[in-house]
């Protein structure tokens, strides 16, 4: 026959994977992409958003409110991810939390980078066709100025432009939708 | 655009970036729920089956959530199988929803109605990648609340109020920032304990209760002896509970009010043991007033008038004759505006300068109250006739565009804007609060800094999130408040800041001095309240006293710093408290508050020396001496130190980094003298110049040509500059950006960080000697 304590402790163990699926639920998609942003590949953003849920797990975790909860998980994986460039003696993109935090801020807001996800699509869809493949091909498939160049049969400085002035409204447009 | 701007530009960019490849690339995030929950069982040896065993132990219906949830989670393994680990694409999102639809109907309806219930809002429509295996838990969840209720409570967002209780025991006096447990929280352990079969009170410890302390995050342990400097215990009393509002003081009269500060700068002499230098005869006190309050020279024929005034009443007519030229009005409106513009990038302060120099000029001239400008430029407002006059709505364009304060606040580089303002408006040294608490030197004086914990800057820090830039195509740029949709969310989130021993802490929006943003009458969001409360708490007015008096003796009565001069400092304390309290009970009148200063006998001290010859040849006891005199204002800056007194700090660096030809006397003993640059190249180097003092008619001495630094540093320098060296965490940068911190005027941080550099290279990485020439720049530029 079990003892209290054992059968309380147990308790606790399922209480605890209630909470870190709850968790993961509710953050893994922003913690994610933040660090996609931060400079992660994917590979590497998987394994430190599974490290940063790991890490917050392992001490007791009083949750105040969700975004008191984003902001730790985002300083736990920005501390992850620093170290890891550390180890691997890499450059970081940054080593100012706080900067990044706020750049962070202005873009996913409180919601993890949706809002900012759905406007974009909307905003892109309102772009010139080149312009939209000009980005496609930079984005997606990581083309070169000089390909892009050549797909679109203008010089490197007039692809250079197009991107420029296409990120320009899309990031107008964004603004706009998320504010 | 300077450095800060750029940086801020490239990760915003950087982050757009981000989303953009998201969006292009089909690279969507992955749902990593199973994985991480299985690395967690693997890592806390935790296994299915003591899982489902102790599940079982509790409820019957933990167990039929458990095998509905198995099924749910095959689901979940199937749906990875077919992502292959990355999405690629619409077809996660596709695969996602079809899973959704086919989870179990009772689990999904049970968890859905319990994430409802306890969230109390909706999931955004793109979080389609919820993990199958936090239904399965949802699921169990649902009824191990119905079972045992209060386990759950404390995991869930609360009243801020509440919340502030339990963890805002951040108030003064407290020596740690761990707040205890409240009542609530005992009642919850109490509950678990309850349910899970009356244990003994004892045995509550076992069940995971979490700590009150906001989390932390261990970066690495501390080192042995090594503690936090938020455990420390304050020196003195908490003090701004109390100061949070301050009391009237009756109006003095202006003979009284001058009476008052001249005996308690007596008093403060004599306490030090100082024999304040000789009166200024009039001409020279005319001529000296004239520079420091109309910034420039006095002419001859003036000078001439007053030759024969005798009597100490005649210090106040020249001062109040002085007071009343429009060049006063403009110097003032000049100075004031600059210190406020420190805080904004280059762009906003070549927007902003003219207008609030205009206003800053209108309120001088017509002596109104500074306060209600502050409070104006905040777009909030203080109270006029006893009426308050309402904060800005959403339609008052013109109000918004007045509202000057905020507009820098809004910028991207906030944690700069708020360093430099709070030296300006809140008479405190924000920049070091941002990485460590103060220490304070002087026991016996009371806390009265309203800011000198790391948790009361990021707390202030936080209050402004949702002010903001904001600019489209049909509109041109203008800052908007998005601080009541916050509020009608979830409230403006607490912020985590970085403890010097690594560890994360968190800190809630407060008003400096731990005070709730909510308790401030008729402030119905942050930034009217901290308007309010910087109005009522005497802070602006401390702040106000201390740059009137930098204007006068350009530096200021109360240094930011108590360590580096503690000479009179109860004193000088209790004489920024007198002038506070009076410009206050005449209506923040600033052309009186300047008046009053300059009308004091600290502005009719003659200077200790006459000649910089003395300066050369004097022994180390005498220059510390004079030193201490000039620092408590008994006497006036020793004449031909500096023949040109606007030289920078970046000046007075490149100047020594040209030319370390000096006799190096002994460490922090330093000896230099650097011949001035010609007028013409004088000309060029200065920028934004004050002209120089003239010099004394009494004293024919020869003009000396030469920038002399004769640093004999203070004991409380020499503690600090070994403070700073010894400290083996810092870097040389860091070192810099200390003595940096604390210049009482706006430097160029990089400049200087180059030049100290380029000098240590010269002093032969003596550190020492380095830093004693830095804080001689620094003050150099005063």
């Amino acid at each position: 026959m079990k003892s209290k304590v054992e059968g309380a402790l147990q308790a606790s163990t399922v209480h605890t994977e209630l909470e870190l699926a709850e968790l993961i639920d509710r953050h893994q998609v922003m913690v994610w992409r933040y660090l996609r942003a931060l400079g992660a590949d994917a590979a590497l953003a998987d394994d430190l958003t599974q490290d940063t849920f790991l890490e917050v797990i392992r001490k007791p975790l009083t949750q105040y409110s969700d975004s008191a909860t984003a902001s730790y998980l985002r300083r736990v994986a920005h501390n992850l991810f620093i170290s890891r460039r550390r180890r691997e003696a890499r450059m970081t993109v940054t080593d100012n939390a706080e900067a990044f935090e706020d750049a962070w801020m202005r873009w996913a807001g409180f919601d993890g980078g949706n809002a900012a996800m759905d406007a974009l699509e909307e905003c892109f869809g309102r772009l010139t066709e080149r312009a939209q493949l000009a980005l496609r091909l930079r984005f997606a498939e990581e083309a070169s100025r000089s390909s892009i160049a050549d797909a679109l049969g203008i010089s490197e400085h007039g692809a250079k432009n197009l991107m420029q002035r296409a990120k320009a409204q899309l990031r107008d447009c964004v603004k706009q939708k998320i504010s | 655009m300077n450095e800060n701007e750029k940086q801020n530009t490239r990760l915003s960019d950087q982050v757009f970036d981000s989303l953009l490849t998201e969006m292009l690339s089909g690279q969507r995030p992955p749902d990593l729920s199973e994985r991480i929950i299985t690395a967690w069982r693997q890592q806390t040896g935790v296994d299915a089956a003591q899982q489902a065993s102790a599940a079982a132990g509790h409820s019957d219906g933990l167990k039929d959530a458990h095998t509905a949830s198995s099924a749910s989670g095959k689901q979940g393994k199937l749906l990875r199988e077919s992502g292959k680990g990355h999405d690629t694409g619409d077809g996660l999102r596709a695969s996602s929803e079809q899973v959704v639809c086919q989870r179990s109907r009772t689990a999904a309806a049970i968890g859905q109605q319990v994430s409802l219930a306890v969230h109390g809002r909706r999931r955004s429509t793109r979080e389609h990648v919820s993990s199958s295996s936090f239904w399965m838990v949802v699921a169990a969840a649902a009824i191990a609340v119905a079972i045992s209720g209060p386990i759950l409570v404390r995991h869930f967002p609360r009243p801020a109020d509440e919340l502030r209780a339990e963890v805002g025991t951040s108030q003064r006096g407290e020596k740690s920032p761990v707040p205890s447990p409240g009542p609530r929280r005992e009642a919850t352990a109490t509950a678990i304990a309850a349910s899970q079969g009356n244990l003994p009170d004892d045995d509550a410890t076992a069940l995971n209760v979490p700590p009150a302390a906001p989390p932390a995050f261990p970066l690495g342990a501390p080192k042995a002896g090594q503690v936090s400097t938020a455990q420390l215990p304050t020196s003195g009393g908490g003090v701004a509970g109390s100061d949070a509002l301050v009391p009237e003081a009756e109006p003095l009269p202006e003979k009284e009010l001058v009476g008052h500060v001249d005996a308690m700068l007596v008093q403060m002499w004599e306490s030090l043991g100082l024999v304040p230098s000789p009166d200024l005869p009039p001409e020279q006190f005319m001529a000296r007033a004239h520079l420091r309050l109309l910034g420039q020279p006095a002419d001859s024929q003036l000078l001439g008038r007053v030759a024969n005034l005798k009597n100490a009443a005649d210090h106040h007519r020249m001062v109040s004759y002085l007071t009343r030229q429009p060049d006063f009005v403009d110097r003032l409106a000049e100075f004031l505006s600059n210190e406020l513009l420190s805080a904004a990038d280059r762009a906003l302060r070549g927007e902003l300068a003219e207008p609030m120099r205009q206003e800053i000029g209108r309120v001088v001239a017509g002596g109104d109250s500074w306060g209600e400008l502050i409070a104006r430029w905040f777009g909030a407002s203080a109270t006029s006739g006893g009426e308050a006059i309402p904060p800005l709505d959403d339609e008052d364009e013109r109000g918004w565009a007045q509202a000057y304060l905020l507009q820098i606040l809004a910028q991207n580089d906030r944690q700069r804007a708020l360093e430099r303002l709070g030296g300006v408006l809140l008479d405190a040294n924000v920049a070091c609060v941002r990485c460590h608490d103060q220490r304070h030197q002087l026991p016996d004086i009371p806390r009265r800094e309203l800011i000198d914990r790391q948790d009361e800057y990021w707390g202030m820090l936080a209050l402004w999130q949702g002010i903001q830039w904001q600019s489209s195509d049909s509109q041109a740029p203008r800052v908007v408040d998005r601080q009541q949709q916050l509020l009608a969310g979830e409230g403006l989130p607490p912020v985590y800041f970085e403890r010097p021993d690594g560890r994360l802490q968190l800190a809630f929006p407060q008003l400096p001095g731990g005070r709730q943003w909510s308790e401030v009458d008729g402030a119905d969001t942050p930034r009217v309240a901290f308007a309010r409360w910087l109005l009522q708490s005497g802070a602006l007015d401390r702040a106000a006293v201390n740059q009137a008096w930098r204007l006068v003796f350009g530096r200021p009565l109360v240094p930011m710093v108590d360590q580096l001069e503690p000479a009179g400092y109860p004193q000088r304390v209790a004489l920024q408290e007198f002038l506070a309290s009076q410009f206050r009970a005449h209506a923040r009148d600033l052309r009186q508050l300047v008046q009053w200063i300059a009308s004091s006998e600290a502005m009719q001290r003659s200077p200790a020396t006459e000649s910089p010859h003395q300066v050369l040849v004097a022994s180390e006891e005498q220059l510390l001496q004079w030193k201490l005199q000039e620092g408590v204002f008994a006497a006036a800056p020793a004449p031909g130190i500096a023949p040109d007194r606007s030289l920078s700090a970046v000046e007075a660096l490149a100047s020594l980094a040209d030319w370390i030809g000096g006799a190096s006397l002994s460490p922090g003993n330093v000896l230099l003298a650097q011949p001035a640059p010609l007028p013409s190249a004088d000309k060029k180097r200065r920028t934004g110049s004050r002209p120089q003092e003239p010099s004394s008619s009494r004293s024919q001495q020869p003009t000396i040509n030469f920038y002399i630094h004769r640093q004999v540093p203070t004991p409380a320098e020499k503690e600090f500059v070994r403070r700073l060296v010894a400290n083996e965490r810092l870097s040389w940068e860091q070192r810099v950006e200390h003595v940096i911190g604390l210049s009482d005027t706006t430097v160029d941080p990089e400049k200087i960080q180059q030049l100290a550099a380029q000098l240590l290279r010269k002093r032969e990485n003596n550190m020492e000697e380095t830093l004693y020439d830095l804080l001689w720049a620094i003050k150099q530029a005063r």
